[in-house]
């Protein structure tokens, strides 16, 4: 697995929020695990676009670097 | 579910730091309030210890030992190959998580009144039965370690931290005292909620000012943090219902499962781990653990016990 910090943030953010879902039908404090894991896949997923998106513009900035002329 | 009162001020404290008011809390007060919750919990389960002693004690303080061990062992290799950080961070949270918070503890004693919900009254004597093993898990996850562990000062750490001390000494003299600690009941009894509320909304400042770091940290560690209660809560639930706990005594020992220490153990790890990164530990259970369990983790973890004992 190339990144399991991320599928394992994922994984969280979606078992809690089932589990949440799951306790809204006990009582209302469910709800509040549900959005507590909804935010966690939401705080994952734009932490991996965020990574995703600096190595690009990085790889990009080295393919457009100039190669070193030699004399 | 109406927001309870100590509840209010963790609110307090949070949005006061976020909208930057500078609320001059003194470093003393923190301390004294700490030293207080810590003597006022002490006495109380001393007290009931004097009058409930039994033998189902015996089975059941095993039983929550062994939960201290075995929360540690779960959270290492998450720490370790799925987080990917290094042995000593990883056995450094581990043992955080292992161990209990007492404030937390004490936020779920508060909460289970205001509803009436009963338990068992020697409580405080499995929050100092957890507070120990996960050091000596989080020393021996460490032990691969290169570098002398200076073993004198180390237990010194351990079985003589202001937590372990403060509440072990209390404990034992209400036993001893019985009754007689209605002598100074108007100041451990009747003032506990307000010194409660006091130190919550000091904690919500505390943990307001860790959610700055969030970003940095990374989303693996924030779902580290909320990922550990849930599993210790359940845990502690499941455990608490089978040692014959009753049901407000299987919700506490499920609070106390999903708390993350930010006393006894972040000192015992400076001494034990010195090149971990403490920082990281200290803000995943009072940045993140903290203010879940006390938000949103204890009701759903009552939610979950009082469903699973039906």
């Amino acid at each position: 697995m190339k990144n399991p910090g991320f599928f394992f943030s994922l994984f969280v953010g979606i078992i809690t929020t089932i589990i949440g879902a799951l306790l809204s039908t006990l009582g209302p404090a469910g709800w509040n695990l549900a959005v507590v894991g909804i935010l966690i896949i939401a705080l994952s997923i734009w932490q991996r676009v965020d990574t995703l998106s600096s190595q690009q513009a990085q790889t990009l900035k080295h393919k457009h670097q100039p190669s070193p002329v030699v004399n | 579910m109406q927001l309870d009162i100590v509840i209010a001020f963790f609110l307090l404290g949070m949005i006061a730091q976020l909208l930057r008011a500078e609320i001059q809390f003194p470093r003393a007060l923190y301390q004294s309030l700490t030293l207080f919750l810590l003597i006022a919990i002490g006495l109380k389960g001393g007290t009931a210890l004097a009058t409930h002693s039994q033998i189902e004690l015996i089975p059941q303080s095993f039983a929550v030992i062994l939960l201290g061990l075995i929360l540690p062992l779960i959270a290492f290799p998450i720490l370790l190959y799925l987080g990917q950080l290094n042995r000593e961070d990883s056995a450094s949270i581990s043992a955080h998580y292992g161990s209990v918070s007492v404030g937390t503890y004490a936020v779920a004693v508060s909460l289970l009144d205001a509803q009436g919900i009963r338990y068992e009254p020697y409580f405080p004597l499995f929050v100092v039965l957890l507070e120990m093993p996960a050091i000596a898990v989080g020393i021996a996850l460490a032990k691969g370690l290169k570098g002398p562990i200076d073993s004198r000062t180390l237990l010194h750490e351990i079985f003589c931290n202001q937590g372990i001390v403060l509440m072990t000494g209390a404990l034992m003299i209400g036993y001893w005292a019985g009754d007689r600690v209605e002598t100074i009941a108007p100041l451990f009894k009747e003032l506990f909620h307000g010194a409660l509320a006091l130190f919550l909304l000091e904690m919500g400042i505390v943990a307001a000012s860790k959610l700055k770091v969030l970003k940095s940290i990374g989303s693996f560690i924030v779902a580290f943090g909320i990922f550990m209660p849930l599993v210790g809560g359940f845990i502690g639930a499941i455990l608490g219902l089978s040692i014959g706990l009753s049901e407000g005594g299987a919700i506490l020992l499920a609070v106390l499962a999903a708390s993350a220490s930010y006393i006894a153990v972040p000192a015992a790890m400076r001494v034990a781990i010195p090149n971990a990164n403490h920082s990281l530990s200290i803000t995943t259970s009072l940045g993140i653990t903290f203010p879940f369990n006390v938000l949103v983790g204890i009701p759903c973890y009552t939610l979950f016990t009082q469903w699973l004992a039906q």
